[in-house]
This record gives structure tokens, sequence and C-alpha cells, in this order.
């Protein structure tokens, strides 16, 4: 089982840095610190799955998709890509990569170039990525168009002439029209009213039907991510707190942090509210993150271990591991 | 109907119109709702619903032109808002009525240190020392849960993490004990950690203070927690008011069964999200009837052509909820008869 598993693997993370250099001064820039977006990440995405990444702002799950597709350089560590390295790759080197790899971000105001088209948006990979006769591109781009959910007609109209939902199938039109392998969505629906939030999710799971995507669903939002993914990760100041099953991670959560994330899940229904645990405090700066686990200043289990050494990263289920020295009590 | 002088603030068939190059965009359009003393009133709707044009228009915050306020009365305490001149009106808001929005960083000034501004506007509106003034500041932002205020004060908003500018924002609008606290989107820009805090927060200083809070939300968890009564608002208009077991677990306007359907539910285990379709109607271009009628899955030929009326369910019809507490938080205030659950439709559904 698990050697089928890692052959499966089409993404393979292995203790991934991300450090940015904090500079001050501008002439004579002094390094007067770093700021570790991500610390040592190491987890797989199996092909045709989706993995969830919740985690506050500050906890690097927007770093580690941005790594993934190549827009953030790796301190250390390694990103494995069908078996192939890609960490350490000069730019010429990344780019057969680049199309096997895609990205959807969240504002879909600022991440489609306002002076183009969308015949021009979306043929504009096509050109870089495949050398096809001017005909067969239209095609391309009128086909995805449909898939989703626009028609051939938009092709000739700009950006603004759309809705944010709309706005988002564009991008979403860009991201898969190369046909790529793995989408990272960073937030996509976000920006969305709540019934446009449905239409664009409902596209995803139908897109990622047809396509046999795997996909990194990243969001704060733990509901869309329980009903997108297959499997979650919840990061916390740029380290893996837990990781598991879908439906493991929300009924049976195994950290502390990760029970205090679902916990604040606003409830609609009064019936179905629990116990509300609050986490005092925001989250610390990267630049700086406490000894020992990075969650114990808001921990409500704290003890003084957990200041002083950092609790390995553990398997207690089958596909379930969790970071915290006392993981067992809610096991 | 001796109801209505009790109320605290009573907005009566509002429309607020923007005259603009595309025509006369109609964000509110026919809004009546009452608020009690010390009660939430929670607001839904997406983005164009009319939520914030609602709040704004009463609190004279609109640029005029291109809004107007076409008809409708908006009562405080038996004065219309409405009616009164720039000073008056000065004078009301940050002392009656305070407001908070999303983003507390364009709320606040960047360029003056946080104490400056909550002594401001304490002074704006009370004739107090400048030294009694920075001690109720101080004592406010130590309630409201900054640590070191006394220190805070002479700090830049810039040097505060999201959720603290979001702290000084609501110390800088309790400031002046105000009756009303309208709060936009307050938690919308924050980590859910963060957005706990921040609720929980506004829940405690509502029971301290006693005020009266209008919760503007787009997210319907947010608002069915924290409310005593929700308006549904769309297209300009309340489609739909009740008490939050009523309208989430019986709701009676196809809008609001349709938006709550379509949120990720981990009970429903479908693939797909029964999604609304279409988009919010151009309020510059409302479709005759019922302003939802062409993304309704519940409509009628009569949806098409005729407006509905408002019509009641009487609060005794729904069953018993299964979380009394929801209902009657500590510092609701307790009422004679529940108001009823009340509709925009022409469809029983």
């Amino acid at each position: 089982m698990s050697t089928s598993e890692a052959e499966a693997a089409l993404l393979e993370i292995q203790d991934l840095k991300v450090h940015f250099p904090l500079l001050k001064g501008m002439l004579r820039p002094k390094l007067i610190g770093v700021v570790k977006a991500l610390d040592g990440v190491s987890l797989s995405v199996r092909r045709g799955e989706v993995l969830g990444l919740v985690g506050e702002s500050g906890s690097g799950k927007s770093t580690l998709g941005r790594a993934i597709v190549g827009l953030a350089r790796p301190s250390a560590g390694s990103i494995r890509f069908n078996g192939a390295e890609l960490t350490g790759l000069s730019r010429r080197a990344f780019r057969p990569f680049r199309s096997r790899v895609q990205i959807i971000f969240q504002d879909p105001y600022s991440s489609l170039n306002p002076r183009m088209t969308v015949y021009d948006i979306l043929s504009e990979p096509l050109r870089i990525h495949e050398s096809l006769p001017r005909a067969e591109r239209a095609r391309r781009v009128a086909g995805m168009l449909e898939q989703v959910g626009l028609a051939a007609e938009h092709m000739a109209r700009f950006p603004h002439e759309f809705s944010g939902g709309q706005r988002q199938r564009i991008a979403i039109a860009r991201a898969l029209i190369v046909r790529p392998d793995l989408v990272i969505a960073d937030e996509p629906v976000s920006a969305l009213d709540v019934s446009i939030q449905a239409q664009i999710l409902n596209l995803l799971t139908d897109l990622r039907r047809k396509f046999g995507l795997t996909m990194v669903f990243i969001s704060h939002d733990l509901s869309v991510v329980q009903h997108i993914s297959d499997r979650v990760a919840v990061l916390y100041l740029g380290k893996i707190m837990e990781l598991a099953d879908r439906s493991r991670l929300y009924a049976r959560p195994l950290h502390p942090y990760t029970r205090a994330l679902i916990s604040a899940i606003p409830s609609m229904d009064p019936a179905a509210r629990k116990e509300r645990i609050v986490l005092k405090g925001s989250i610390p700066s990267p630049a700086d993150p406490p000894s020992g686990c990075r969650f114990h200043t808001r921990c409500l289990h704290a003890e003084l271990k957990c200041a002083e050494a950092e609790p390995p990263i553990e398997a207690f289920a089958p596909s379930h591991c969790s970071a915290c020295w006392f993981s067992s009590r809610w096991a | 109907m001796e109801k209505t002088e009790e109320k605290l603030l009573d907005i009566q068939d509002l429309r607020v119109h923007f005259h603009t190059r595309h025509g006369v965009v109609k964000a509110v359009d026919g809004v009546s709702f009452g608020l009690e003393r010390g009660e939430v009133l929670g607001i839904v709707g997406e983005s164009g619903s009319g939520k914030s044009v609602t709040c704004l228009s009463v609190l004279g915050l609109l640029p005029a032109p291109p809004a107007r306020i076409e008809s409708g009365r908006a009562l405080l305490a038996g004065r219309d808002l409405l009616t009164l001149d720039a000073e008056s009106l000065r004078r009301v808001r940050g002392k009656s009525i305070s407001m908070i929005f999303q983003e507390p960083m364009t709320s606040l000034n960047p360029y003056l240190k946080i104490g400056v501004q909550l002594v401001e506007t304490l002074r704006a509106h009370e004739a107090i020392a400048a030294e009694a003034a920075r001690a109720r500041a101080i004592r406010m932002l130590d309630r409201v849960g900054i640590a070191d205020a006394g220190i805070r004060m002479d700090g830049y908003p810039h040097e505060l993490s999201g959720g603290m500018r979001q702290r000084v924002m609501i110390a800088m609008a309790l400031l002046t004990q105000p009756d009303i606290l309208i709060a936009d989107e307050p938690t919308t820009a924050l980590d859910v950690t963060i957005q706990a805090q921040i609720l929980e927060l506004i829940r405690e200083l509502k029971a301290e203070f006693g005020m009266a809070v209008i919760l503007i939300s787009h997210a319907m968890g947010v608002v069915a927690e924290m409310s005593d009564r929700i308006l549904v608002m769309y297209a300009g208009r309340v489609v739909e008011q009740g008490n939050p077991g009523e309208i989430f677990r019986h709701p009676a306007h196809p809008y609001t069964k349709a938006l709550i359907d379509s949120m990720p539910n981990p009970n429903a285990s479908a693939d797909r999200l029964p999604a609304i379709a279409g988009t919010p109607p151009d309020l510059a271009r409302l479709p005759a009837g019922c302003a939802f009628a062409p993304r309704c899955g519940f409509a009628r030929p009569v949806c098409r052509e005729t407006d509905p009326d408002e019509r009641t369910r009487p609060a005794s019809e729904t069953p018993a909820l299964g979380a009394p507490e929801a209902l009657t938080r500590p510092g609701s205030p307790t009422r004679s008869a529940e108001p009823g659950h009340a509709f925009r439709c022409h469809v029983d559904i």
C-alpha cells in the first residue's frame, strides 16, 4: 500500500524552507533578520486528489503554493514533481514544468490584465507553451471558455466587462487551457459573494472530474476546504501542525490549533453550535517564531515542555499526523 | 402599534437612488425596519444588496450627488435623521450612533498617534479636559483588550495587527457611549481566530454598555450567531426578516433558502453545492415583478409581473427550536410579543 501510494504521489515536498531576508536601509541594505515563511514542510500530493491547505495569514500557506509553481525561491528542501526535482533549476530548465503546474489567484480583479481581451489572456499561455496554428488556438480558447461556463462570443471582451465570478471563471480557464497536471488554487473563492462562491466551487469540482485534475486548494475558510478537499494540512507559522484525511481532521482533530480553528467556524444552526475555543492573541511574527512548539504562546494546553522542545510530526493513525506533544489525549 | 415609540431607531420606507450616467441605480428601494434598545440586528446580503447604503444614508455619509434620498424617514428617538442639517448630523454621528468598518487600517489616520485620534473623537462630542479624555481613552483601550494601553496611546496604527486595529476602532466607537453601534463587516478582513475574538468582544461590550448593534455581514454564520433578529436583503429590499432560528430553520423566502443551501455544509455529503444560478441584477435595470424571480427556482408567472407585498408568518407557527439559548441570549431584550416572521414572496415554499 505504501509503495503504491508513493508511486501515486504527483508532488513530493521534503523539508521545504522558504526564508526571506529582512533588510533595512535603502542605499546599503543591512540584513536585520530572516522571515521564515516556510520552515520545514514535508507533504505529498497524490495524483487526482485535492489537498486543502488551511491556516491564518502568516501561516505560509500562500508561500507554499507559490514555491510549488516557482514564484517563491526555496531556501532549502526539495520539491519533486512527477519524480523530477524542481528546486535549483534555472529559469530555462524550469520552463517545461510551468505548463504542468498552474495557479489561480484570489483576486480576479488584479490577476487579469485589464488591457488584454479574454482571447489574449487565454491564448497567451498557449502561445508560450504550445506551438499551434492560429485557428487551432482559437478553437482551444473557445472550447475552454465553454468548459468554464462562458461563451465563445466573450472572447473579444475585456475583463472589466465581467462580474467577479465570471472573472474567476476566466482565471480558471487560463490556468486549465494548457492542460496542467496540478493546479494551485490560492483562495479562489474568498473574494466572491456567497451565491457565486458556490458556483465556482461546483465548477472546480466538475473540471476536476472531467480533467482528472490534482489540486492544492489554499483557503482560510475551513468550511470551503472541508467541502472540496480529500486531505487537509493545517499550517501555522511555516510548519504543518496537522495533516489528515478530510473526514478525520474535522471529526477528530488532534492538534489544539486545529481544534480551535474548527470551533471558530460560525454556524448557522443554533443546535450545531459547540463550545467555542477562543484563542488569545494573534499569530506571532514569522521573523521571530516562539521557541519549542510555535503554537505554545496561544495554546490552551501548553506546558513547560512545549516552550522547550519542538514536537515532531507523528502519525496517530494511518492517514493522520499531528505535531503536538499531547495529541494522544484526543486520539 | 404602541411599540413604535419604544423603538430606538425606526427606518420607514427608505429609498436611496444613485443618479449615474448609466441610469438610476436603486440601491435601497423601500426599506423599513426598527431597532430596539439593546438589540442586535443582523443584516445579511450579498454585495450590492443595499445593506451598507442603508446604514450610510442614515448617517448622512453618502456622497450626494450621485446619491439621493428619494423618500423615507429615519427616526432616532423621534427625530428624523434624514432632515437634519450637517451640523446636527455630525453631533449624532459618533455620539448617538457610531460605526465601525471592515478595513480598520483605512478608517484610522496613519499619520496620527492612536491616542490623539481617540482623544479627538471624545472631545469632539463632550466638553472634557484633555487629561480626563486621555484617561478615559486609556481605560477604553484597556477594556477592549489592548495590552499596555498607556503605551499604545503613543503608537501609530501601522504598529498594530489587523485584529488590534479593529479593537482600537471599537474603542473609538464606544468612547462616547453611543446608543447604537453599526458594525459593517467588522470581521471580514480578519482571520478566523481573530474573528472569534472580535465577535466575543462585541457581544461582551454590548451587554456591558447596553447599546443596540446593527451587524452588517455577508457571512450568514456570523450573523446567525450574533443577532436577535435578522434582515435578509436582496437588490435594495428587505426580502425576509425574523429571528435567527426561524430564518435559518424555516426560511420563507426562496432567496434566503437558496443562500443557506449554497453554503458549504459538513452534513451535506454531495459533491456539488446547490448554487444559485446567475448573478444579482443590475440595480439600474431591475426586472419587472420580483427582483429575484430570474434566479428563483420557485418562480411562477405572477413573480415576473407583480412585485410581491410583505406577508407575515406568525412566530407561533414555527416549531420550537432545539437550542432556546440562541434566542434568549444574556443581554437580549425581553419582548412581550415576538415579532413575526415577515417576507416578500408570492410563493409558499
